[in-house]
């Protein structure tokens, strides 16, 4: 569904990215884990077009999406649930979901309304309230519901656990789980690289802007080497 | 909820022309009955025209986020347009008036296209520092162009500006712009603010709504340059230097970014306040920045924050009040 090929991203000088590739097939969850500053994010950004590459190739459904335009993605079904959730925080609750589905038609926004409020019903008990007003949690889960909005057939997710609970976090994973059964593939971004691994099809491990590892999750919560430096032994 | 009948829009739509209606006869009666004197009379254009001007820079520097330093050179595009077009065409006041009205603002909205494309096209605040240039080029252009008259100013334009016409214009603006903010493009202009990224990632084409709000914002500040040409009936590229735009910007800092009724009651008092305090005319913009440093310290997001008045609401909360009933419960209010 998704192809990155030997993608090569700089911040200035300084080459953050190198040669990666990695692919994600349909149905999936796959996860990008690796320490601070490895990479994650920035791929990520680079795939959505909010950074662009100095060579390499990513498509989208089998077509070339290496120097489209973020917004467009979203109509092509590409969704980027950016780091640091991002909700439009003056904006009440509601609003947050009608912008999430703006490339949609008012008809379908409502139903897929429906469907994200019965999804998330802490979000609908606050569906007008000023969005920056919710707590760090809820406003992950208005991140993800507004991301829903748009239909998308593969969510990127970075970093949904950032700063939550630990109650909490289980709640976001269970909740990527339900989306993936749903029929939404998930490309997920995870400091927290236990539970990215437990939830995931496979797994891909960065380490200073390169591809270390890869393999089926289940294999490399058992490996060795990511146990000592991404599990904690 | 049966008491929010008022909830309706329509009805809304007829409640608000009524008292837009009741308002203009009030003050016609009040200039017929000499009770505001002629003198007081003509203070409500430059009221007026500064209304127009708040407003529209409102939409861009409260609801849009991009902060244009150069209001007044698309206010002196729209004024030079509108008055060359009425010296041009002989045609009835009533109509010509406000056809230089919308050539004034189509011509500075063109420039706001022309500007605000290559600016907002970026993510961060490059909007500034372009128009902070465009409003001196521009007034430098207008200085060594023969058919604006160069430093000699543009002089023999049609006094054709009045109370009516202006209060007109106020209206148009009000009404384009809350109705633009109100909609699903408005909202949309406002996660722009929010989070540009994230508007992005949600599928918003950021920069053609950038632009459209920018150039919206300066049409309506063409349109106040032409009510401004037809007031004064002579033109001169000096006043729409850079202490304009910061005057402008004043009343919508103090108003409130992103009130619209912030940015009418601080256009009104701002404007009627040197009038009244003419006895000090040289302490004026010391008396000004005092003003601003004062508000800033003590209500950073200006008078009136983000509030919005609303007649409709208004009259629901009192129906509900006399009927001994305390308001609802009902969304917060936006802002802090």
């Amino acid at each position: 569904m998704l192809k990155v090929e030997n993608l090569n991203v700089y911040y200035g000088a300084i080459h953050a990215v190198k040669n990666v590739s990695f692919e994600v097939a349909q149905g999936e969850i796959v996860t990008l884990i690796g320490a601070n500053g490895a990479g994650k994010s920035t791929i990520l950004k680079t795939v959505s077009g909010l950074l662009r590459s100095k060579g390499g190739r990513i498509s989208f459904m089998g077509e070339d999406i290496s120097s489209t335009e973020t917004y467009k993605l979203t109509q092509k079904g590409l969704s980027h649930v950016p780091e640091g959730r991002r909700i439009f925080q003056q904006l009440i609750v509601e609003e947050n979901l009608e912008m999430g589905g703006y490339i949609q038609g008012k008809e379908k926004n409502r139903r897929t309304m429906g469907d994200v409020y019965q999804r998330f019903p802490r979000v609908k008990e606050r569906k007008r309230q000023i969005a920056g007003t919710l707590s760090g949690g809820e406003q992950q889960m208005l991140a993800l519901g507004r991301s829903m909005m748009s239909l998308p057939r593969l969510v990127m997710m970075d970093e949904p656990s950032m700063g939550l609970a630990p109650v909490l976090v289980q709640q976001i994973f269970d909740i990527i789980k339900e989306l993936n059964k749903a029929g939404v593939t998930i490309l997920l971004v995870e400091q927290n690289a236990r539970m990215a691994l437990s939830v995931a099809h496979r797994g891909y491990v960065l380490e200073t802007g390169r591809i270390a590892l890869e393999a089926d999750a289940k294999k490399l919560l058992n490996n060795d080497e990511v146990k000592k430096a991404y599990l904690g032994g | 909820m049966a008491t929010r009948l008022l909830k309706k829009t329509s009805f809304r739509y007829a409640l608000n022309a009524t008292a837009a209606a009741g308002l203009y006869i009030v003050l016609m009666a009040l200039i017929d009955a000499k009770v505001l004197n002629r003198y007081q009379a003509l203070m409500l254009i430059p009221i007026g025209f500064n209304i127009i001007l708040a407003v529209s820079l409102n939409l861009s520097a409260g609801f849009l986020g991009q902060l244009p330093l150069g209001h007044a050179g698309f206010m002196s595009v729209g004024a030079y347009a509108a008055a060359l077009f009425s010296m041009a065409v002989n045609l009835p006041t009533n109509v010509e008036l406000p056809l230089a009205l919308v050539v004034g603002g189509l011509t500075a909205a063109v420039f706001g296209v022309v500007i605000g494309l290559p600016a907002l096209r970026l993510r961060g605040d490059y909007l500034a520092i372009i128009t902070l240039g465009f409003g001196e080029i521009i007034r430098v252009i207008i200085l060594n162009l023969k058919f604006t008259g160069g430093a000699y100013g543009l002089k023999g334009i049609g006094r054709q500006t009045t109370v009516t016409w202006v209060y007109i214009s106020v209206l148009v603006t009000l009404f384009v712009i809350s109705t633009l903010i109100k909609s699903r493009h408005g909202r949309a202009i406002l996660s722009i603010r929010e989070d540009e990224i994230a508007a992005e990632a949600s599928g918003i084409p950021t920069t053609y709504y950038k632009v459209l709000a920018f150039t919206v914002s300066a049409g309506f500040a063409g349109v106040a340059g032409g009510l401004y040409a037809h007031y004064l009936s002579i033109l001169d590229p000096s006043s729409f230097g850079f202490m304009r735009s910061a005057e402008i910007l004043v009343i919508v800092v103090l108003g409130g970014l992103g009130s619209l009724f912030g940015s009418v009651a601080a256009a009104t008092v701002l404007t009627i306040l040197p009038e009244l305090l003419r006895g000090f005319a040289e302490y004026r913009m010391v008396i000004y920045s005092l003003l601003l440093v004062v508000v800033m310290i003590f209500k950073p997001s200006g008078l009136c924050g983000r509030y919005e008045f609303s007649l409709g609401d208004a009259l629901d909360k009192f129906s509900m009040l006399m009927r001994g009933r305390l308001p609802q419960k009902q969304a917060p209010a936006k802002g802090k």
